[in-house]
C-alpha cells in the first residue's frame, strides 16, 4: 500500500515536472469527469459550451466573465447576447481566437475537442451531473474553478434545499404514477424514451412517479408500441411538445386510445422553459423537479 | 458460333424450350407448396410471439371473432386485443409484404441487368429515399400525414421512385439504355443523392432527434401505423407481384444476352422499361414500409436460386415466399432480442442472412453460375 503510494507521488511529480509550464500561483483541482485540472489563479475569460455550465456561471455570479457560448445557451436572457461559438461542435478556432483563461464543457462536448482545446494550452473544465443529486456538486467544483467557491456552496444549498423539500413532500404520496417519457413518437409505432441511468429517469423518480421503462437495457432507446400498451402507463409526459405533439395529436393516433393515461388525458405537454430546466443540470434543476412533481401529485400541493 | 459467344445454331426458337431446356431444379409444386408452409409457421411466430405474452386460445378467439361467424364473448383484454390486431398483424403483413417487394425486385434487376451485386436499390432508390426523407424532415414538419403515412415514409417513397427515373431518362441514349450505363449513372445518382442527405444531416444538429428518427428509417426497420398504411401499399403490392410474374418470360430470355434476346423475338428496350417500371414501384412502396433494408433484394434471390435453379418463372414467385418469411422472421428477432428495446431490422437481415449464404455457395461447390 504505502509502496503504490510512493509510486503514484512519484508519477503525479515527474508529470508535473515534464509539465514546465505550472507557476506557483497554478492550483489543480478535479472537475465534474474526475480529470485533474490545471487552473490559472486569476480567471477572467470564460467560454462555456454548455447551456448548463452557463447557467452555473450566471447563477455563481461571473456572468460578466463569460466571453463566449454555445448557441443553445439562452438563459439568463443577457447570456443570448453573448458571441456564439457553435452548437454541438464547437468551432475550436473561434474558441481560442476569444483567449479564454478557462473553457467549460459538459459530458456531451466530445472528447477530441475538449483535447484539441487542452492541448492549445487552455483550461477546460467539465461541470456536469449524471443524476439531479450531483448538480450541487458540480455547482460547487464549478465555484472553486472560477475562484467563487462561496457564492457556488450558497446556490448549491439554496437547491439542495429546494429539492429535499420536493422529496420530503413526496415522501408523503402514497403511489407512484408510472410514466410514460416522450422523446419522440414522429414514427407512432415506435417512440424514442429514456431507460435507467438517465438523468431524465432520475428527475422522474425523484419527482415521485416510475418510469415504465425502466428496466431497459440503455438509457436512451426505441420502444415498440407494444411495448408501451403493455406498461399502460398513468401519465405522459410530452417532451416532445415543443416540436408541436399535443394531448390531442396523442389521442389522434392509430392504437394509443386505449392507454389509461390517454383515456385519462394525464398528458404534460412540456414547455420550451420546461424542457430547458429539465434536460439542463443546472441550477434550475429544482424548479423542473417542482414542477414534475406537482403533475405527479397535484393533491400533495396547494 | 455466333459473334457474341452463343451457338448461334441450337437456339430454340419459342421461350417456353429455352426455359424447358435449361430446367433441372426441383418440381415446383414442391417448392411453392414447401415455402407457403414456411411462411405461414413464420406469420404464426410473428403473430404469437412479442414482448408481450398473450395466451394461444385468446389468439385463436380473437381470429375467430375476425371471421363472420358468430361473435364469442372476448375472455381477453381489450389491450391484448389492440396489441395482437393493432400492431402485431399489420406489422406482420408489412414485413411479408416488404420480404416479398425487396425479393421481387431483385430477382428482376439481377435478371436484367445480369450483375450479380445488382439489388432493389441499385440503380439510385436508395440514395433517392435518403434524400426524400431528410428533405420531407426539414420542409414538412412531422407531424404532417397523409394516406396513413408520416412525412420520411412518403417522401422516401417518392424520393426512391424519382431516383430510378432520372437514372433511367439519363442512362437513354435515341431511346436505348445501355446495361453498363444504367448501372453507372444510377452509382452516380446514388452518390449524389447520399452527399446531399449527410449535408441536410450535418446542417441540422439543432434538430439532432429528428435525424436519430431519421437515421433509423434509413437503417430500415418494419414501422406500420395501423391499417390504413397497409390498405393503401398491399394491393399495389400484389399487383407489382403479378406484373413481375408477367414478365419473367422475357427475363428467362436475357439470359441469352441482349442480342440473344432480340433473336428469340423480345423487344429489349421495352422489357428495361417494363422491368424498371415494375422493381421500382415495388421498391418504393416496400421503402414507405421499412426505410432501406439491405441484403433481402441481394442475397433471396441468390441463395433461391442455388437451390431451386435460375428459371425465373419459378426463381420469382419462390423468392417472394421466402423474402417474406424471412423478413416476418427477422423482424420478430428485431423487436424481441433486447426487448423493449427495438432495434433496426437491417442489422439482422444481414448478421443472420450472410453466414447461411455463404454456407449455401461453398456447398454447391464453385458451380453458381449467375
Amino acid at each position: 500500500m504505502g509502496l503504490v503510494t510512493i509510486v503514484l507521488v512519484g508519477f503525479v511529480l515527474v508529470a508535473c515536472a515534464s509539465d514546465g509550464n505550472i507557476s506557483a500561483a497554478d492550483r489543480v483541482l478535479a472537475d465534474s469527469g474526475g480529470d485533474r485540472i490545471v487552473l490559472s489563479d486569476e480567471i477572467d475569460r470564460i467560454v462555456s459550451l454548455a447551456p448548463s455550465g452557463t447557467e452555473i456561471l450566471f447563477a455563481i455570479g461571473v456572468g460578466g466573465l463569460v466571453v463566449g457560448t454555445d448557441d443553445f445557451s439562452n438563459y439568463p436572457p443577457e447570456a443570448a447576447k453573448i458571441e456564439r461559438v457553435g452548437s454541438l461542435t464547437p468551432d475550436i478556432e473561434r474558441v481560442i481566437s476569444l483567449a479564454p483563461d478557462l473553457v467549460v464543457a459538459a459530458f456531451i462536448t466530445s472528447p477530441d475537442d475538449i483535447e484539441k482545446l487542452r492541448s492549445a494550452g487552455i483550461s477546460v473544465w467539465v461541470a456536469d451531473s449524471v443524476d439531479v443529486r450531483g448538480v450541487s456538486d458540480a455547482i460547487r467544483g464549478l465555484g472553486a474553478a472560477v475562484g467563487r467557491a462561496q457564492a457556488a456552496d450558497e446556490v448549491a444549498s439554496s437547491l439542495d434545499a429546494h429539492i429535499d423539500r420536493v422529496v420530503g413532500i413526496i415522501a408523503q404520496a402514497e403511489t407512484r404514477p408510472r410514466v410514460f417519457y416522450e422523446i419522440d413518437a414522429s414514427d407512432p409505432t415506435k417512440p424514442f424514451t429514456v431507460g435507467p441511468g438517465n438523468f431524465v429517469d432520475d428527475l422522474l423518480t425523484l419527482a415521485g412517479g416510475e418510469n415504465v421503462f425502466g428496466d431497459a437495457p440503455t438509457p436512451f432507446l426505441q420502444v415498440g408500441l407494444e411495448d408501451v400498451l403493455a406498461r399502460d402507463p398513468d401519465v405522459i409526459v410530452l417532451a416532445d411538445a415543443p416540436f408541436g405533439t399535443s394531448a390531442a395529436s396523442v389521442r389522434a393516433r392509430t392504437g394509443w386510445d386505449v392507454l389509461t393515461a390517454v383515456k385519462a388525458g394525464r398528458m404534460l405537454e412540456v414547455s420550451e422553459e420546461l424542457s430547458d430546466r429539465m434536460l439542463r443540470p443546472g441550477p434550475r434543476i429544482g424548479q423542473a423537479l417542482e414542477a414534475l412533481a406537482r403533475f405527479l401529485h397535484p393533491d400533495l400541493f396547494e | 458460333m455466333s459473334d457474341d459467344g452463343h451457338p448461334a445454331v441450337s437456339l430454340p426458337r419459342s421461350l417456353g424450350r429455352v426455359e424447358h431446356a435449361r430446367w433441372h431444379g426441383p418440381r415446383a409444386s414442391v417448392v411453392l407448396g414447401g415455402l407457403v408452409g414456411i411462411l405461414l409457421i413464420a406469420a404464426a411466430a410473428g403473430v404469437w410471439v412479442g414482448s408481450v405474452w398473450i395466451h394461444p386460445t385468446a389468439l385463436i378467439g380473437m381470429f375467430w371473432n375476425a371471421m363472420p361467424f358468430v361473435e364469442m364473448q372476448p375472455w381477453w383484454s381489450a389491450t391484448d386485443q389492440q396489441i395482437l390486431i393493432g400492431i402485431r398483424l399489420p406489422r406482420v403483413l408489412a414485413a411479408a409484404g416488404v420480404g416479398a417487394s425487396l425479393s421481387i425486385a431483385g430477382v428482376m434487376f439481377q435478371g436484367l441487368l445480369r450483375n450479380p451485386l445488382a439489388d432493389p436499390f441499385v440503380i439510385g432508390a436508395s440514395g433517392g429515399a435518403a434524400m426524400g426523407a431528410a428533405a420531407g424532415t426539414f420542409l414538412l414538419g412531422l407531424q404532417f400525414t397523409a394516406f396513413g403515412f408520416g412525412v420520411i415514409p412518403l417522401l422516401g417513397f417518392l424520393g426512391s421512385f424519382a431516383a430510378v427515373w432520372i437514372v433511367f431518362v439519363l442512362a437513354r441514349h435515341h431511346g436505348r439504355a445501355r446495361i453498363s450505363g444504367l448501372i453507372l449513372v444510377g452509382f452516380a445518382v446514388s452518390s449524389v443523392a447520399g452527399a446531399v442527405n449527410a449535408l441536410l444531416v450535418m446542417l441540422s444538429d439543432q434538430l439532432q432527434l429528428r435525424m436519430v428518427q431519421t437515421l433509423t428509417w434509413i437503417l430500415g426497420g418494419i414501422s406500420v401505423n395501423g391499417w390504413t398504411p397497409l390498405a393503401t401499399v398491399l394491393p399495389v403490392m400484389a399487383v407489382g407481384g403479378v406484373a413481375g410474374m408477367l414478365l419473367t418470360a422475357r427475363l428467362n430470355a436475357l439470359v441469352l444476352g441482349e442480342r440473344g434476346a432480340v433473336r428469340v423475338g423480345v423487344d429489349i428496350e421495352r422489357t428495361k422499361l417494363f422491368v424498371i417500371a415494375v422493381a421500382s414501384l415495388l421498391t418504393a412502396v416496400a421503402v414507405s414500409l421499412s426505410g432501406l433494408i439491405a441484403f433481402v433484394g441481394l442475397l433471396i434471390p441468390h441463395a433461391v436460386r442455388l437451390v431451386i435453379g435460375p428459371n425465373n418463372r419459378l426463381l420469382l414467385p419462390a423468392a417472394a415466399l421466402a423474402g417474406a418469411a424471412y423478413l416476418i422472421l427477422m423482424d420478430l428477432i428485431a423487436r424481441t432480442l433486447l426487448a423493449p428495446m427495438e432495434l433496426p431490422v437491417g442489422i439482422f437481415t444481414a448478421i443472420v442472412g450472410s453466414p447461411f449464404f455463404i454456407i449455401l455457395l461453398r456447398r454447391v461447390r464453385g458451380n453458381y453460375e449467375f
